[in-house]
């Protein structure tokens, strides 16, 4: 009997050791029990949404909302319920300016022997994009005084178009910082008359003019300026600007020496002085 | 010489062709110090170069008056090359301080051969800027220092 119940004792032990499951340890790091670290941001943001829930709302005299810690029984603010503050506080269509260049006829007061006069419209694109367009007209007679001939180009038109940037564009549109970038392009003729050829060497002396030469210009304009408010609607401007041909013609008779609304060929630097009139469309938003 | 600005404006106040001269058998540029060169028709027989005067360069001036010109290179009493070019002037204006003058588009350039052998056109366009238009290639049996 106890021979048997040996034998029995270990046939139990040999099937429940065959029955257990093997269980092979699983060592992966997705498998590590981690400790939960909670970020700094969603501390705070769960520490102010305590915070809503404790306070309470009421109404100041001006209408703005005041939010009060019943825990601290003190005022506080929430960004979150601050109206965001707009990117450009004018509407888009802010205003438009009318106004002339007083640049040339100041010029020709100071003895320059070319030149003119314009006048242009600028739109106000939320105080900060200005489309510009100007028209003038300009007219050049020269005859230097150490030469014989007399240079004519008579009046003819010029146009600009282009934009400019205010840098201030969420301040006060009375003043303004502006750059900007504009095409021009004038059709005109240039002729030379009473001109002299000497020659010494087979002897002769020629009079001889060159005929009228027909030309079309295209140049590139980078302008700096400023603006301000003089009284009411009115204002000026100053502004200088750096410019480059792009293309021009090249007649028989040679190039022009000076272009209506450009200057002469060889000027890369040119001002204008404006007087502008403003007529508001719109106001800033609140 | 006067300049008025850097584009070289001349004495004549007019566009001239610069010429220069080269050996013909190596192509290299050489003086001429042996030859008188002038322009056929001009008051006096002015020269521009006198057998002698040793010059590397040489200004052909153009007449404004007619379309074509002829310049003398003589190597000796009874020896002498004659050059015929055709051009078109045109009145120019050069520039505010160069003024206005004559340019000159060469058409054609003719010569005998006694000691030139050939011209060649660089430039058509004769204006005031100070470029070479014309290179003589001269012939071996020419004197011609620098070779």
């Amino acid at each position: 009997m106890k021979r048997l119940a040996g034998i029995l004792l270990i046939l139990v032990t040999v099937v429940t050791v065959l029955g257990q499951r093997r269980i092979n340890p699983v060592n992966t790091p997705g498998t590590r029990t981690q400790p939960v670290k909670a970020s700094a941001a969603v501390d705070s943001l769960r520490a102010l949404e305590r915070k809503r829930a404790r306070s309470v709302h009421m109404h100041a005299a001006d209408g703005s909302i005041v939010l009060i810690d019943t825990l601290t029984n003190q005022e506080w603010v929430d960004s979150a319920m601050l109206p965001k503050a707009p990117k450009m506080i004018y509407p888009l269509m802010h205003a438009v300016s009318a106004g002339v260049n007083i640049w040339d006829p100041l010029m020709r007061l100071f003895g320059t022997k070319y030149g003119g006069a314009s006048a242009f419209v600028s739109l106000s694109l939320h105080n900060r994009y200005k489309p510009f367009f100007e028209f003038g007209m300009g007219t050049a007679k020269k005859k230097p005084d150490d030469q014989p001939w007399t240079y004519h180009s008579p009046l003819s038109p010029f146009f600009k178009i282009g934009c400019d940037y205010n840098f201030v564009y969420n301040s006060n549109p009375d003043y303004q910082f502006l750059a900007g970038l504009r095409y021009g392009f004038s059709p005109f003729k240039y002729s030379v008359t009473g001109a002299v050829l000497d020659d010494p060497y087979w002897g002769e002396t020629v009079h001889f003019d060159v005929p009228d030469q027909k030309i079309t210009a295209g140049w590139l304009e980078f302008t700096l300026g400023l603006r301000v408010k003089l009284f009411g609607p009115i204002s000026a401007g100053w502004s200088f600007s750096y410019h480059t041909i792009l293309h021009q013609s090249d007649p028989p008779g040679g190039k022009a020496w000076y272009i209506p609304g450009y200057g002469t060929q060889s000027s890369s630097i040119s001002g204008a002085l404006n007087i502008l009139y403003t007529f508001n469309l719109g106001s800033a938003k609140n | 010489m006067c300049g008025c600005n850097t584009n070289g404006c001349t004495d004549w106040r007019s566009a001239v062709p610069l010429a220069q001269f080269y050996a013909s058998a190596s192509g290299k540029q050489v003086y001429l110090d042996s030859v008188q060169i002038s322009g056929i028709g001009a008051p006096g027989d002015t020269l521009l170069l006198a057998a002698g005067q040793r010059a590397e360069k040489v200004y052909l001036p153009m007449r404004a008056t007619t379309t074509k010109v002829a310049w003398r290179f003589a190597y000796g009493p009874a020896v002498a090359d004659t050059v015929t070019i055709a051009y078109t002037p045109t009145a120019w204006f050069a520039s505010e301080e160069c003024g206005a003058m004559y340019k000159y588009t060469l058409r054609a350039v003719e010569h005998t051969s006694v000691l030139i052998d050939s011209v060649v056109v660089v430039n058509p366009e004769i204006t005031n800027i100070e470029t070479v238009s014309l290179k003589f290639f001269m012939a071996d049996s020419l004197r011609i220092a620098g070779q």
